[in-house]
């Protein structure tokens, strides 16, 4: 599933970001990496979501949101 | 990359002849107050040049150990923060520039809390760079904070915890750094080198040319090489986490539970658009006694004090004493009335930064914006703009790259500030005694939709890729602004804003003088000679004739046009001044400034009063708001730009005041 289908109180793992380089590489930089487990701590309505990682907290607008893979399933091991 | 060291457009990091220390790392880990505490705010704001990226460099000062009483000084240059070395703003380049070409001590600061991308940095850096020490910030935030001297261990570099929100206070661990720093001074003035190995291969400095520095447009990463290497420096940052023993545990907070609340956009946009408007109309309110007060000390005392000096050295009662009361005093007034409205503006600016709601806001309003090419955090700077263009400008440092500087740099002089409120209120009042309220109220609506079209004229022609920017904040903890780190902040930006425009309005102010006070015909002394008999007059006269075709081709309200480019605020006084009665003391009773008013535009609109007045207003609306600004534009945006938009206002003013008077005419 993608980040923008989750909702708010849900852990995701992330299997991939389907992004250019150039704005895969900068989430990368940002923590946003294969396996990288991450919540959902807001989810406003039109306004993307809000979510923790790696001891920090971030906003992303939708259309981010919606390029990126994750699973809820947090024993997942690979999905590529 | 243009490196610094070769490009003579970024002067303002190579120009240092003494040890620099260098402090590095990614937005928002307490790089600038650390600065602020290293260099006790004594600190000189620059841009680079060609640029609107700003860089802040000051001095440390240590006793010297060889030369007993000699202190020795070293430059600290704060730069703007980058999570990387690919570079995706103008900001980053600046810096990312400077890291891979400095020489030096490059002072790391990296979040505990985020520790990977903070290693993730320092294993880049360590390609080009081994002179490097590591600083520790929000350790405290830890539930489980980090050992500095395992991390130092395990990096083979010194690693040192400092608090920097608290700084000076004792604990706060910048004794530590300051003692360490001293200690690497060498009585050479050489700072001896920290050696860190990354988990790269070392680069060749100043290879890189890949892109101007001074180039508008955003660079964007372009290396798909980047994503694998990035995935070794990022394991190479997992394994020395893991060494570090249990990942960092954040303290839950009172984050979580505003947040529940305030990123509701039903909840959260009304509380911050209250927030905005509360703070800056405190701050306006606040500052306006003090504005007058500014006025009346230069103007009053200070005006006495060099008359009483020009008359102890026999210059009282001419020309230069007249020239140096009402032409450079009165910039100076004009300099220092602004004051005060910038400190408090600024400072509801960096206690709406420093608290975390700016970034909240930004995200909330992000989407709205972006239809417009405008990113969220322009918000701030518009809604500023409404009170004072002037401030507005300054708060455009809160955007995230170059473009979106520019971009809303270009549309905040539309925004129509209470300057120009005198000039509607008269004219709406003389013409449209029945309508007046709607009459300023469409102004108004006027500017709030010429901003919104501006913006998206531009966002669908030079500025397309700004819009197209993905939104991914980092949102800090709500916290209480520290007193210190406000103040210091307010300090600096009021000395840029005085440095940057004292020159330019006070240059100006003296020029319109002069016009005013060398006459054109015969019989009138220097100095002594009504407007219409000046080179001012004359010059009036001159540019009336191009607004015929808006109706109000008449000298006067060409005259009180070219003194509203110095300031809205006198714009009324001058038309007074042109037909030689009183100002009104209220605005709303002018009586005979009025009647006067409504011949002439009777005379030069053919009988069409009420549609040249609209004309007028609409020009007023349009073009240049002040001098100040203006002044306060060449700083933020650069000459270019400034001029480009002087000419494109000015245009447009024109424009569509012809287009008002015509239209109103025949309807």
């Amino acid at each position: 599933m993608k980040l923008a289908q989750m909702s708010r109180g849900q852990s995701g793992k992330i299997l991939g970001i389907e992004l250019e380089p150039a704005s895969h590489l900068r989430l990368m930089e940002l923590g946003f990496r294969h396996s990288s487990i991450l919540k959902v701590v807001e989810a406003p309505r039109f306004a993307g979501k809000v979510i923790t990682l790696s001891g920090q907290r971030f906003a992303l607008d939708s259309k981010t949101a919606s390029c990126i893979e994750v699973t809820t399933d947090l024993s997942a091991t690979d999905v590529n | 990359m243009t490196c610094p060291k070769c490009d003579g457009g970024t002067q303002v990091l190579t120009s240092l002849d003494q040890p620099t220390i260098t402090l590095v790392g990614p937005p928002n880990v307490g790089k600038s107050s650390l600065f602020n505490q290293l260099t006790k705010a004594r600190a000189k704001t620059a841009n680079v040049t060609g640029t609107t990226v700003e860089i802040d460099r000051g001095k440390l000062r240590f006793k010297s150990r060889t030369t007993p009483g000699a202190a020795l000084h070293v430059n600290v240059i704060d730069l703007p923060g980058t999570y990387s070395l690919t570079p995706v703003s103008q900001d980053e380049q600046i810096s990312v520039a400077h890291i891979k070409s400095c020489d030096g001590l490059l002072l790391l600061v990296i979040d505990a809390a985020a520790l990977a991308g903070g290693l993730y940095l320092l294993g880049l850096i360590g390609q080009w760079q081994s002179n490097v020490v590591v600083v520790l910030s929000k350790n405290d935030t830890l539930k489980n904070p980090v050992d500095p001297a395992t991390l130092q261990d395990l990096l083979g570099i010194p690693v040192f915890d400092v608090n920097c929100r608290i700084g000076r206070e004792k604990n706060s661990g910048l004794d530590k750094l300051k003692a360490y720093l001293a200690t690497a001074v060498s009585p050479e003035k050489a700072i001896s080198p920290a050696h860190f190995t990354g988990p790269l291969s070392p680069a060749t400095k100043c290879q890189s040319q890949d892109h101007d520095a001074t180039d508008l447009h955003e660079p964007t990463a372009h290396c798909e090489t980047d994503l694998t290497q990035a995935d070794a420096v990022f394991g190479w940052a997992g394994d020395i986490i893991a060494a570090l023993g249990e990942p960092p545990l954040v303290k839950s907070d009172i984050s979580d539970r505003l947040d529940r609340f305030l990123l509701k956009p039903y909840i959260g946009l009304p509380v911050f658009f209250a927030l905005l408007w509360g703070m800056f109309g405190l701050a306006t309110s606040v500052a306006a006694p003090l504005m007058t007060w500014a006025d009346k000390f230069v103007n009053g005392p200070v005006a006495s004090g060099v008359s009483t000096v020009l008359g102890w050295l026999h210059l009282a009662d001419g020309p230069f004493e007249a020239f140096l009361l009402d032409g450079v005093l009165a910039g100076v007034a004009t300099v220092c009335a602004f004051v005060p409205l910038m400190a408090l503006i600024f400072l509801a600016i960096k206690i709406l930064e420093d608290s975390g709601f700016m970034a909240r806001f930004a995200f909330l309003a992000d989407r709205i914006m972006r239809r417009f090419g405008l990113d969220g955090r322009a918000v701030l700077p518009i809604i500023v703009a409404f009170g004072c263009n002037l401030p507005a400008l300054g708060a455009t440092k809160t955007l995230p790259n170059a473009q979106q500087r520019l971009l809303t740099g270009l549309v905040i002089p539309l925004t129509s500030c209470p300057a120009r409120l005198t000039v509607f209120t008269l004219l709406a009042t003389v013409f449209f005694p029945q309508n007046a309220g709607l009459v300023v109220f469409g102004m108004y609506l006027l500017s709030a939709l010429l901003v919104v079209l501006v913006a998206w004229i531009l966002h669908l022609t030079y500025f397309r890729n700004v819009g197209e920017q993905r939104l991914i904040i980092v949102l800090p903890p709500y916290q209480l602004p520290l007193v210190r780190n406000v103040l210091t902040s307010v300090g600096l930006r009021v000395k840029q804003f005085l440095r940057g425009v004292t020159v330019i309005i006070v240059g100006v102010l003296s020029v319109v003088w002069l016009l005013l006070a060398i006459p054109t015909t015969s019989g009138h002394s220097f100095g002594e000679v009504p407007v219409s008999d000046s080179v001012y007059g004359q010059i009036s006269q001159g540019v009336a004739p191009v607004f015929e075709p808006a109706g109000f081709g008449d000298w006067r309200f060409a005259s009180s046009l070219i003194t509203g480019f110095v300031a809205k605020e006198v714009a009324v006084g001058a038309l007074a001044q042109g037909y030689a009665v009183s100002e009104p003391e209220d605005i709303t009773q002018p009586e005979e400034l009025g009647v006067q008013m409504q011949a002439t535009l009777e005379r030069t609109s053919g009988g069409h009063p009420e549609a040249a007045a609209l004309a007028f207003m609409v020009f007023v609306l349009i073009y240049t708001p002040c001098l100040a600004t203006l002044a306060q534009q060449w700083r933020t945006i650069g000459g270019r730009w400034t001029s480009i938009a002087l000419v494109a206002q000015l245009a447009l003013a024109w424009g569509l005041a012809v287009a008002v008077f015509q239209a109103v005419r025949l309807w």
